[in-house]
């Protein structure tokens, strides 16, 4: 019955992989020198389209690719080292993060050969920037709803309808899009598939919608009879959301769902080693931020192995998931509460500003990817409740 | 982890060891707990940790790990995990178990270096000795000879014990300066609530499909099946934390890893306890009621030995005075390398 986790057998990193750390820390350290805590704290979420693609230059962006298409040809572990190193560090990756999780790994597997030779290499060399639209305005957690509707032509395809939370959208030249060729809302996930669209064609308008810190990165989309070209359809049509969910374990259960906040812990921890360790609260918090981190990191390592393996841990993503953004989301009140055991001097300044930025964006941690009550709800299927 | 000898000891537990054994061993009832210990000890596991050249097994923490969470989870009230490794310490000076229960503790305090004091021992009333650490020295004491004051969660199955003096000790051997009762509780005790979170996950399950309210199971109900998931992944990272302390080829758990355990294991603890009881409503709080048993143990096992605010101390200790990330901490220190299986 519940064996999901003490069956996961613990994993180790193969050593060829774990060879490619030091390499991108030494890159990283460059690239990202005197860039302050509070940028870095941005995490997956900062755009730095120079950097992504000095990333790619290293050829570290597809590194799981194939070679035949530019891709790096290595291994899921060896993702998993680079993911690692890029979060620990802050590095702002979104210019490239979604094409190079997502996006890439759906056109390799289901797209045409055309198609993964037109847009892998471009994904690679980071010459393109993808954002992904799935939400709108009445569908976010179920997904299945999706009213966007692409109408066949002569030519290809109309695009009609409207996304929201489009990360990316305004910087993006390239949207891969779940939308409606048949049916109506009411027949859910059949009828749905996905598109690529070019963001330059006519009719799309993308409108910028400021987060809560200020921060420009989601968006709202409009399709005003949007041309598509036959062959913007990638995978088979109606099999869009069999496309959406087979990718869900490789999305759920990296490195990115558990260390969000992990440039604030470790800010604060410099804080307090300046500061001579601190008191009682900043050494149990150290203790419990470690403790948590590790067992988290075996979890999501496990995961990544059977993935390795070609299983589908899609159970234990959803354990990592949830975890994982709650414990993301527990560091920033942890450190709050230690404080009054740091200096004075710390209580401004670059600590504060990204505990304060943490705190405020917290929220979007247990949001983006399928909220915690989606992943409950998968765990309480895994249990025979649903 | 399944292997052949997990598969072979969680069935033989299945057959003799149900629930009605497990009240009677835990109420206190005339030679239960001897009956069951029978058994258990009839199985030769309890010798897994003594090394081949000695008559043992040779196996190490990871590999009897597995067997510590089975027990845990069918309700063996006994400290298994604790004889096993006393057993595997004892046979360095060639002393012969003959079937003993032994359960492992830390002196908390002496009275004028006369009398000393083991507070709250998990089990110790079902057990013949307690291997214990005196911070120099291990010391196998009779809990016969001992002054015993009933545990405070699980009176008939705990005790505090109080020795007038240490010439009551059996055997007295040297530790290694790496040794200490604390660390191995850490690691075994977090197995033990692992293996009971298993246990109440079940039972919590199995609860919300057979109660109906409002014309359906319980468990139909949103509100219930979140809580229930969140129940499963707390059990679940328990048992991985556990995992990872246990990993270990040797039967010396790694001291960081034990205390991440412990700690992990006992935040964890808490809200299981709390949703299971939550899910089960009024009965779960009678003694008609399996659920009272287990929870009562997380709660003992969350207050004895190395406590979650002394494991996180230790563990933060230890990241202040390293110069590394935390990120590379954890790789460095709390990354263990899984162990071969036999």
């Amino acid at each position: 019955m519940n064996s999901t986790l003490t069956s996961l057998p613990l994993a180790a990193i193969p050593a060829e992989d774990e060879a490619l750390r030091q390499n991108v820390r030494a890159f990283l350290g460059d690239a990202l020198r005197g860039m302050p805590a509070d940028v870095r704290s941005r995490s997956w979420l900062g755009y730095d389209l120079n950097f992504s693609r000095a990333l790619a230059r290293q050829g570290w962006v597809g590194l799981t690719l194939p070679t035949r298409y530019g891709g790096g040809g290595r291994s899921g572990f060896s993702r998993f080292v680079l993911s690692e190193e890029l979060l620990f560090a802050g590095a702002p990756v979104a210019a490239h993060w979604i094409a190079d999780r997502q996006t890439s790994q759906l056109i390799l597997r289901f797209g045409s050969e055309a198609q993964r030779q037109f847009f892998l290499p471009l994904i690679t060399a980071c010459d393109i920037v993808f954002c992904i639209g799935m939400s709108e305005p009445d569908t976010g957690s179920d997904l299945a709803s999706v009213r966007t509707r692409a109408t066949r032509t002569d030519t290809g395809w109309v695009l009609n309808g409207r996304k929201i939370w489009t990360t990316n959208a305004h910087r993006a030249d390239w949207m891969c899009a779940l939308v409606r060729t048949s049916g109506t809302a009411e027949d859910r996930h059949k009828g749905l598939s996905q598109m690529l669209i070019d963001m330059k064609s006519p009719g799309i308008s993308v409108r910028p919608l400021k987060d809560i810190v200020g921060d420009t990165h989601f968006n709202e989309v409009l399709f005003d009879n949007v041309g598509l070209p036959a062959d913007a359809l990638v995978g088979e049509e109606g099999s869009g959301w069999k496309q959406v969910t087979a990718e869900l374990a490789f999305e759920r259960s990296g490195p990115e769902r558990i260390l969000s906040s992990i440039v604030l812990a470790d800010t604060w921890l410099a804080a307090a080693r300046a500061a001579d360790h601190g008191g009682p609260n900043v050494r149990a918090t150290a203790g419990r931020i470690a403790a948590r981190l590790a067992v988290l990191r075996a979890m999501s390592l496990a995961v990544a192995a059977k993935l390795d393996r070609h299983e589908q841990p899609d159970l234990e993503a959803a354990f990592v998931k949830d975890l994982g953004t709650e414990f993301e989301q527990s560091v920033p009140d942890w450190i709050r509460g230690t404080l009054h055991e740091l200096p004075a001097t710390v209580r401004h300044g670059e600590l504060m500003r990204s505990l304060a930025y943490v705190t405020q964006i917290a929220p979007t941690f247990s949001l983006r990817g399928g909220t915690r009550q989606i992943m409950r709800g998968i765990i309480a299927r895994g249990l025979g409740l649903r | 982890m399944s292997n052949s000898y997990s598969a072979m000891w969680e069935a033989a537990l299945a057959d003799f060891c149900g629930d009605e054994r497990v009240r009677a061993v835990e109420s206190g009832a005339d030679g239960a707990a001897a009956a069951l210990w029978g058994d258990i000890d009839a199985l030769g596991f309890n010798d897994a940790l003594i090394p081949t050249e000695r008559r043992g097994a040779g196996l190490g923490l990871a590999h009897v790990e597995p067997l510590v969470v089975a027990a845990a989870r069918a309700g063996v009230s006994h400290p298994l995990g604790e004889t096993m490794v006393a057993r595997a310490l004892l046979s360095r000076v060639g002393w012969i178990s003959e079937g003993s229960c032994i359960a492992l503790a830390s002196v908390v305090s002496t009275d004028n270096g006369r009398g000393w004091t083991c507070a709250d021992i998990p089990g110790s009333r079902l057990a013949s000795h307690v291997l214990v650490d005196d911070g120099e020295q291990w010391l196998l004491m009779p809990v016969s000879a001992a002054q015993s004051t009933p545990g405070i969660y699980r009176p008939t199955a705990s005790a505090a014990l109080r020795w007038e003096t240490k010439d009551t000790a059996i055997v007295r051997f040297a530790k290694k300066p790496s040794e200490s009762a604390s660390n191995f509780c850490n690691a075994m005790h977090a197995s033990v609530m692992a293996g009971t979170m298993g246990r109440v996950l079940d039972l919590s399950v199995q609860y919300a499909n057979d109660r109906h309210q409002f014309g359906r199971a319980i468990g139909q109900f949103q509100a219930i099946q979140q809580d229930l998931a969140v129940l499963a992944e707390q059990a679940g990272m328990a048992a991985l934390a556990a995992r990872m302390g246990c990993a270990a080829a040797g039967i010396e758990p790694d001291r960081l890893l034990a205390a991440s355990a412990k700690l992990n294991a006992s935040d964890a603890a808490l809200r299981v306890a709390a949703l299971a009881h939550a899910v089960h409503g009024a009965i779960g709080i009678t003694q008609e009621h399996m659920l009272g048993v287990f929870t009562a143990r997380l709660h003992e096992l969350r207050a004895v030995g190395d406590t979650d605010a002394e494991c996180a101390e230790l563990l933060g200790d230890a990241v202040l005075k390293s110069p590394l990330t935390l990120c590379d901490f954890t790789r460095d220190s709390l990354a263990p390398t899984p162990v071969e299986e036999v």
